[in-house]
């Protein structure tokens, strides 16, 4: 596995000069800007709404005043527009953000998080949106963080949200009306959990990449789909919890987020606090690069499958919670001695060596038969093939080709 | 300062192919060493196991070196053994071969191996069958009378063939079986079972070759032979030839193996069960190489039949399994004791 970085710093980074918030998303480009340039806005100040299937509503993170609209990259080579505001650096909040009046019911819950567009806070990978329409019967927060086991969080460093996240995930149960349970690390204490009563799943990061996975499919006793809202399942992360937290009690959209910046291109790595929109070059300026670097690439999220950027030219949004900057690894692929590591480790049971096989030989039907959709995109075939080829690119251009 | 797109994973496992290879290369090298020095002791001529092998490492060199050179690909020597294991097959080869074999022998042997055997299907990690296999069958059927053993000498083998006809173990000697001492003439490599062993439980453990195939493997001969005459007979079955030899080099070989858990585990089966029958009804002493050699051929097909890797899957290749061996102990046993007419018995040993 290699060697396991420590992240043992937190830096607060909540008072930048600017802040970009993407006004578009991967899946709409269009907007409906509510304020103009020069405007001054406040913090949680409802500043755009972004169209798609249903509207997304876009707060201001700081206050302070409109700047214009700029073009950042927001996904993996997808540029969209950004509106920048200038801090004032005083926070002052939006009379409109209080929190729920009166009782808290389910259905006072539901429309308040969808009021502060919580409902769109659904990660890339096995994560699900909030679908309050349909029937859930499980729903788990996954309070394990992202990237264990290569990358391990001191959990002081987390316990200032502790106590958020347990209100949100007491909210989300009786928001959801299903069964709920914490995903923790084996190696943690969960008493924090356990003491309000709430269920937690214990799994062992160890199995990297594959634990989330083995955890849902051992306690609702069945095979996954692809979406898990089809199995009735809502599987949500930790910062959603804390951000439902928000949103029932203060009324607060979600302005603030935390992220680790971590790579071996970096002075050093560290966890940050940090308002939405903050600009990623600030931070690893404030990290510092190891002098005389001259490559670097630059990604995001999961370790095993997450998303290259062209560059540190983009803003931090609460779906990243991990930015790596690395050097990039040497070693180009060997022939593939068709050793089967690869179909072993796949979690949801396909054959990705056969998919390449299939795949080179352009054998749709194969393909198709092989199940190659239920591939979750985990990359853990890439990773374990000792050949060092890029399995998971493979099982991608089949799963294009059959489409 | 440059930004690269890569795409992910962005970080790799610690097992690296050239582990792999090393660690087999190296093992087969041990066996080699070890061999001599257990033939020296026996009284017998050590030195030609090195000689020999230098000169198949040499000639192997020189295949690929040419085929290269024709090919138009030009290789380092690093890469030559890093990436195209360029001692495997040489070594194979030699261990596989008895120690009386004239050199020509070897060196057609090794080139029949790397140039039919490897280089014709596109080099390591392309190849059907076992290269090293094929080149060995060739010169064990082309040069019959020159691998012949030598008049007045009763190897185990032979001593096992005849013994199994009877299904009687009697005068046979268990100590002998073990071949530590270098007495069984048929493969060099067989020298020393307690050595292979050794080396499976430690390739397993460092995870160079796949102990799920192995162990279904030797498991497999045990469990059919014990059915078919218990414990003692499967015992030697299993100590004597290139049954272990087989299970740490043959049959784990990753290019020629399935790829799947499910398809590993009935490959390995049906190796097993060729090599008993081969060995029981067949005409040949020795019945590992042909039954690695069928099974790479039905390794492909193999490799299209399976669709998940799932436990349902599991479970039926390990039901295979079970039944494979029950039912072909029983019947190798009613063969072997005269309870089927021996017309019928005639014709499956034709078919094998
Ligand atoms: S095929 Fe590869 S990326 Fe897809 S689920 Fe299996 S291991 Fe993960
Ligand atoms: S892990 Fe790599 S070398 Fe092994 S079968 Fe899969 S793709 Fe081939």
């Amino acid at each position: 596995m290699g060697k396991v970085i420590n992240i043992k710093e937190s830096r607060d980074f909540l008072n930048p000069d600017k802040v970009y918030i993407p006004l578009a998303s991967v899946n709409s480009k269009y907007y409906d800007l509510l304020v103009y340039e020069g405007d001054e806005v406040k913090l949680g100040e409802k500043v755009a709404e972004r169209f798609g299937e249903v509207k997304t509503p876009i707060f201001s993170s700081v206050s302070g005043e409109v700047i214009g609209v700029e073009e950042l990259e927001y996904h993996s080579g997808i540029v969209v527009d950004h509106l920048v505001i200038k801090n004032d650096k005083k926070d002052t909040i939006h009379e409109d953000i209080k929190p729920i009046e009166g009782e808290l019911t389910a259905r006072n819950i539901q429309r308040k998080i969808e009021e502060l567009g919580i409902k769109g806070l659904a990660q890339r990978g096995l994560y699900t949106r909030f679908e309050f329409s349909k029937t859930v019967d499980h729903l788990f927060v996954n309070a394990v963080y992202q990237n264990e086991p290569f990358v391990k969080v001191d959990p002081e460093l987390l316990s200032s949200y502790q106590n958020e996240i347990v209100e949100g995930v007491k909210l989300l149960a009786k928001a959801s009306l299903a069964e709920v349970s914490v995903l923790v690390n084996k190696n943690e204490d969960d008493s924090i959990y356990v003491n309000e009563g709430i269920k937690t799943i214990k799994v062992n990061p160890k199995r990297i990449g594959v634990w989330h996975i083995c955890a849902i499919s051992k306690a609702v006793g069945k095979e996954l789909s692809h979406d898990l809202l089809d199995d009735r399942i809502m599987f949500v992360s930790s910062d959603t919890a804390r951000a439902v937290y928000n949103a029932v009690t203060k009324g607060m959209p979600v302005v603030e987020t935390d992220v680790l910046v971590v790579g071996d291109a970096l002075n050093s790595n560290s966890h940050y606090n940090i308002k939405i929109g903050t600009h990623v070059e600030e931070l690893v300026q404030d990290l510092g690069v190891i002098e005389d670097t001259e490559e670097v690439s630059v990604y995001i999220g999961s370790i095993l499958s997450g998303r290259t950027m062209q560059s540190t030219n983009f803003a931090c949004t609460e779906f990243i919670n991990f930015i790596g900057v690395d050097t990039p690894m040497k070693g180009e692929p060997q022939v593939c001695t068709k050793c089967g590591r690869c179909n072993d480790i796949c979690p949801v049971d396909i054959l990705p060596q056969n998919v390449m096989d299939a795949e080179l030989r352009m054998l749709d039907n194969r393909i198709f038969e092989l199940d190659v959709n239920k591939c979750i995109e985990c990359g853990l075939c890439s990773y374990v093939c000792p050949s060092e080829i890029n399995v998971l690119e493979w099982v991608r251009r089949a799963k294009r080709r059959i489409k | 300062m440059k930004y690269l797109k890569l795409k992910s994973p962005f970080k790799l496992g610690t097992l690296k192919y050239k582990h792999i290879t090393q660690s087999i290369q190296l093992s087969l090298l041990i066996v080699l060493i070890a061999s001599f020095f257990i033939y020296n002791r026996a009284g017998y001529q050590g030195v030609n196991i090195l000689l020999n092998a230098i000169i198949a490492i040499v000639v192997s060199f020189i295949v690929e070196v040419l085929f290269a050179v024709t090919a138009k690909k030009f290789t380092t020597i690093k890469d030559l053994y890093f990436k195209e294991n360029l001692l495997m097959i040489p070594l194979l080869t030699v261990l596989l071969l008895p120690l009386h074999t004239p050199i020509f022998v070897i060196i057609i042997a090794t080139i029949v191996g790397v140039w039919i055997g490897k280089l014709v299907f596109g080099g390591y990690g392309f190849s059907i069958f076992n290269p090293a296999i094929v080149g060995v069958l060739f010169a064990n059927l082309s040069f019959k009378s020159q691998l012949a053993m030598p008049d007045g000498i009763i190897y185990p083998l032979q001593r096992l063939k005849d013994a199994t006809a009877n299904l009687s173990i009697a005068g046979l000697n268990p100590h002998h079986l073990l071949l530590v001492d270098g007495g069984y003439g048929m493969a060099i490599g067989t020298a020393s079972v307690g050595l292979l062993i050794l080396l499976i439980v430690v390739l397993s453990i460092i995870r160079a070759i796949d102990w799920r195939i192995s162990l279904t493997y030797l498991v497999t001969v045990f469990g059919i032979t014990f059915v078919m005459g218990k414990f003692f007979f499967a015992q030697e079955q299993i100590l004597t030839g290139l049954v272990i030899f087989g299970a740490l080099f043959l049959v784990t070989d990753d290019v020629t193996s399935p790829t799947s858990r499910e398809t590993k585990i009935v490959y390995a089966v049906i190796v097993g069960l060729l090599t008993v029958m081969i060995r029981t009804i067949g005409s040949n002493l020795e019945g590992v190489l042909f039954a690695v050699l069928l099974g790479n051929l039905i390794t492909p097909f193999l490799n299209r039949t399976v669709k998940r890797s799932n436990l349902i899957s599991l479970a039926k290749a390990l039901v295979f399994a079970v039944i494979v061996i029950v039912a072909a102990g029983a019947a190798l046993n009613a063969i072997l004791e005269g309870r089927i007419p021996s017309e019928l018995t005639t014709i499956m040993g034709v078919m094998i």
